[in-house]
């Protein structure tokens, strides 16, 4: 079960807001501390990784005169995004069938 | 400590990372100090930690971000999980224990699927067993019909040399009775012209009808082999599925 552990977790959130639209790195990291605890510092290997692994790739775009670096979900990162969107729907109902004591809807 | 200073000693600490990762690691904070803006960065600093600290996380989570080979490193930092709302303490834990965790988890499910090969062994291998016995009656049908067709090629190729031979013999015997000798010309003409007849049809088999039932097979064979690819993939995820 992927979400046994954070790195993946932390990847289905990432490729799931660069999925909304393409966005840069700031802004990554401000979403996801809004619904995890997770320090500033963790962002980057993760989005790194997921760069390296072809989930993300990178364009610059001009912002205040500067360029700003932009993320963007690739076909790759599609497909691994709808994998965790699978496997956090089983994930979920398993936890709340042991935390809530709910009876499973097939 | 300004932004500035962070970002020389972040790219101090990073001097044995690979050039590429330092250059993008550089890249990305020194973006990231200007999108929190100046308002914010002592606070993100904070946040940060100490360019050392930074350093390691990247060293450690960045796969092959280490210029002497090591390719390594841990799939996540060794810090706590806390999902915000469930903060009470008892909701962390750290990666490197979730690693342990998932670790015999695998071998269990590597055994419960050799245990569930093994218990389903008399279904597919019954499946296995007619789809082999379909495929090699099949091969046999395509064999027996070349036999067939050898023969018939044979037998024309026999035909026409023997009625040229007896022909010629007639001939020698035309001085001694016409009439014999004329009949048996005819008849000798005759097999030499079914024997061409019969060479025809199995050439007309060989050049159009033989590599049409080869494809046929063909197709027949991807088909088959695309079928069992099919219940395979199915058998694996509904066992992927249940675990």
């Amino acid at each position: 079960m992927a979400f046994n552990t954070r790195a993946a977790l932390l990847d289905a959130l990432v490729l799931s807001i660069v999925a909304r639209e393409p966005t840069y790195g700031y802004k990554i990291t401000q979403e996801v501390r809004a619904v995890m605890l997770v320090s500033e510092s963790t962002l980057y290997p993760v989005l790194r990784r997921l760069q390296k692994d072809g989930c993300l790739d990178t364009y610059d775009q001009e912002f205040a005169g500067r360029n700003r670096r932009y993320y963007r979900l690739t076909e790759a990162g599609r497909q691994r995004l709808a994998d965790y969107r699978r496997e956090w729907r089983d994930y979920r109902r398993s936890i709340d069938r042991l935390l809530l004591g709910e009876e499973e809807n097939a | 400590m300004t932004g500035e200073e962070f970002l020389r000693q972040l790219e101090t600490m990073l001097a044995d990372v690979t050039e590429e990762e330092r250059r993008e690691a550089l890249r990305y904070y020194e973006e990231y100090l200007r999108d929190a803006g100046p308002d914010q960065e002592q606070q993100v600093l904070a946040e940060l930690g100490s360019p050392a600290r930074v350093a390691a996380i990247i060293r450690a989570n960045v796969p092959g971000s280490r210029a002497e080979s090591a390719q390594s490193a841990p799939p996540s930092g060794g810090q706590p999980l806390r999902i915000r709302g469930l903060t009470s303490g008892g909701a962390a834990y750290t990666g490197a224990a979730a690693a342990a965790q998932t670790a015999p988890a695998g071998g269990g499910r590597t055994a419960l699927w050799w245990l569930l090969v093994l218990v389903t062994s008399p279904l597919w291998l019954s499946v296995l067993a007619a789809v082999a016995s379909a495929l090699i009656g099949v091969i046999g049908l395509f064999i027996g019909l070349a036999c067939a067709l050898l023969a018939v090629i044979v037998a024309g190729i026999i035909c026409v040399f023997a009625g040229g031979a007896l022909a010629v013999m007639s001939l020698s015997g035309l001085a001694a009775s016409l009439p014999d000798s004329l009949m048996g010309l005819a008849s000798c003409l005759a097999a030499m012209g079914v024997g061409f007849l019969l060479l025809a049809a199995g050439w007309a088999v060989c050049g159009r009808g033989l590599p049409a039932l080869f494809r046929a097979l063909g197709r027949l064979l991807g088909a088959a082999g695309k079928g069992l690819g099919n219940a395979w993939a199915w058998l694996r995820r509904a066992v992927k599925g249940g675990d």
